[in-house]
């Protein structure tokens, strides 16, 4: 007898598929391979010598302004002579950080609101929706700024709460409207007519059936994680002792640097750009293997 | 006639008619009005009607899925509506339901092992590990051999036939004693239609199980069902042993609707009696006779009064004034 089941149909082998298929989940795949190499390396980096490589304390001795590339400064230096490099690697580390703990709680919370909302419809689902609705429209980078204000000590911890407990209701919606088709599917029903409670219906037929979906949000909810820490990052109201890519930006930006030294605004921005188009890639490659409207023909 | 495992008295189910841009509730779609039931023990009970007659909507009435708007249901004189959360899990051992389309019966995220367990899983609290022999024996019970081939595929791995038998073997692996049987071979090929009826034939005999088989097809009621009932928007016109009414239909319903099946002896001539096509509102409240616009026979009591459901032997039971 044959053991152990064969997945063929999980939701691993589903990524696999839609991923392969596609060039640009690909493409999207190898970025996010580089910046999470760049990620580990950071720590190894900044131990060569913490006193000069440090992305926050860690200064040139010899360095007093901004200088532009060198062999011991890759990319340069800032103008207190800190090493850009060092701090884009940290900086990667960061947007991992944000990204995926903001995509991880958006999805979640979105997925289980969405699931209640969907499953037990009547009036637990008009109030989920609402509170959804408030969210949705008000324009949340003016809500961010606001929250963000009343904190004094804005830590990225602080910013990943903010940013994870504000961005799950467009999850919500799309999983409460395919919750609402699968209960009503036969194999729903037909658990039903075995006594499955409401819980066991949810988790265990109705759950893994959007959980395929589900991941394709959280690419988004990252996309959107990353985009908007390095926003409020440039806008000043980031973590300001955390190299961030956003932070990096700003700290370019407000000394007057913009433009004079492109090594040292070119790659935080480019490196923003190209993981946030990266998680996007790789959520566009997989929605037609997992987004059942485009699945049908 | 020997007893009754399931009893209806008055059952009936009306679904708000939803219309308009804003889904406002005008009126009502009475897809089961008053409808008595008895459904002997042991015995293959066919329900056969066009479609929206509200077949589907008794099946699920019975085995609880929906509630009824009125009317009381028993399973073996107990009364089923109105049961605590305890004694609602021991109804759920007791009443199955095998679905008309097995593609959509079975959670194409579970493997067989998982679809075929859950039942038992949920009645006696089982873990989902070690329970192999209760398995096997099911599904070898319905047909699929080896049995152990089957155990870790999932649906997509599965023909339209094997899926109905994985549904079988679902149903029957906690030994229910009333199955609800919705059009069961309907999406199947028709090639292997006869081995699913003669599969449920077989587990009827063996498991001692009683049937609802609901059908629009005669020749498969006739091929499967001891009784038949006959019904028409919601309503049951006729009923009775399946060869007497298939034989004599007495309701101008049933007799269009046999007269409307092909026929298998080319020596046996019948007259075509067209239903016409004029759809009535099933939404207005039932006063008059259900086919009364349709019907052929009709005279002006059935438009005043719907008729009584009356014996005319041989426990033939049809409503209709013109009989
Ligand atoms: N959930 C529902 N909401 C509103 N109306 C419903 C619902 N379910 C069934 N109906 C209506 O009730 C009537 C009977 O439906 P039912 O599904 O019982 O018919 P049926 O005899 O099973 O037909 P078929 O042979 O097509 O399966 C139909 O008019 C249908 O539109
Ligand atoms: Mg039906």
């Amino acid at each position: 007898m044959r053991i152990g089941t064969k997945r063929k149909f999980g939701l691993a082998h589903l990524l696999f598929k839609g991923i392969s298929q596609e060039a640009l989940g690909k493409i999207g795949i190898a970025i996010i391979i580089l910046f999470g190499v760049m990620a580990l390396v950071s720590p190894f980096v900044i131990n060569i010598d913490p006193d000069v490589y440090d992305p926050l304390i860690g200064v040139d001795p010899l360095i007093f302004s901004s200088q532009g590339p060198t062999l011991t400064h890759p990319l340069g230096t800032d103008h207190l002579g800190r090493d850009v490099l060092s701090q884009l690697l940290k900086g990667s580390q960061i947007a991992f950080l944000v990204g995926i703990t903001v995509g991880l709680m958006a999805t979640l919370i979105g997925t289980a609101i969405g699931l209640i909302s969907g499953y037990f419809r009547g009036a637990t689902d008009s109030l989920l929706m609402r509170i959804t609705d408030i969210i949705l429209s008000i324009p949340s980078l003016p809500l961010l700024i606001m929250i963000l204000c009343v904190f004094e000590h804005r830590g990225i911890w602080v910013i990943v709460m903010v940013l994870g407990l504000t961005g799950w209701p467009i999850t919500a919606r799309v999983i409460r409207s395919q919750t609402l088709s699968l209960r009503e599917r036969p194999f729903v029903q037909s658990a039903r007519v075995s006594g499955a409670s409401d819980w066991r219906i949810i988790l265990i037929h109705i759950a893994p059936n959007v959980l395929p979906l589900t991941f394709l949000y959280m690419t988004i909810g990252v996309t959107y994680a990353i985009l908007t820490e390095a926003g409020l990052g440039f806008l000043g109201f980031s973590d300001p002792t955390i190299s961030s890519w956003g932070m990096m930006l700003q700290w370019c930006f407000s000394t007057g640097h913009t433009f004079k030294a492109l090594y040292w605004m070119i790659p935080p921005g480019l490196s923003i750009s190209l993981l946030a188009l990266s998680f996007y890639l790789v959520g566009y490659s997989l929605e037609r293997e997992i987004n059942p409207r485009l699945r049908e023909p | 006639m020997s007893d009754v495992i399931v009893k209806t008295t008055n059952l009936t189910k009306n679904f708000p008619a939803k219309k308009g841009i804003f889904r406002r509730s005008n009126g009502c779609i009475y897809a089961v009005h008053d409808v008595n039931l008895e459904i002997p023990e042991g015995k293959i009970f066919g329900l056969v009607g066009e479609s929206g007659s509200g077949k589907t909507t008794i099946g699920n009435l019975l085995v609880r899925l929906i509630e009824p708007t009125c009317g009381r249901i028993q399973l073996n004189g107990q009364d089923i509506l109105d049961l605590k959360k305890s004694e609602e899990i021991h109804f759920r051992r007791k009443v199955q339901m095998i679905f008309q389309d097995p593609y959509e019966s079975l959670n194409p995220r579970l493997t067989v092992y998982e679809t075929v367990a859950e039942p038992l899983i949920i009645q006696e609290k089982r873990s989902m590990h070690g329970n192999e022999k209760e398995l096997l024996y099911a599904l070898e019970s319905a047909g699929l051999t080896p049995p152990q081939d089957f155990l870790y595929r999932y649906p997509h791995e599965l023909s339209g036939g094997q899926r109905q038998r994985v549904a079988i073997a679902r149903a029957l692996i906690i030994r229910p004693k009333f199955v609800v049987a919705d059009e069961p071979v309907s999406m199947l090929d028709v090639s292997i239609r006869v081995s699913v009826l003669n599969l449920m034939l077989e587990l009827k005999d063996n498991f001692g199980l009683t049937y609802l088989f609901i059908t629009h097809d005669l020749s498969i009621a006739r091929y499967m069902c001891d009784w038949l009932i006959v019904m028409y928007q919601g309503k049951i016109v006729e009923s009775g042993n399946t060869e007497e009414v298939i034989q004599h239909p007495l309701h101008p319903y049933t007799r269009a609707l046999i007269s409307a099946v092909p026929i298998p002896d080319p020596m046996v001539k019948r007259r075509r009696v067209e239903l016409s096509e004029a759809m009535e509102d099933t939404s207005k409240p039932p006063l008059r006779c259900r086919f009364y616009p349709k019907c052929e026979t009709r005279s002006p009591i059935c438009e005043r009064e719907y008729p009584e459901f009356n014996d005319k032997g041989h426990a033939h039971f049809v409503a209709c004034h013109g009989v």
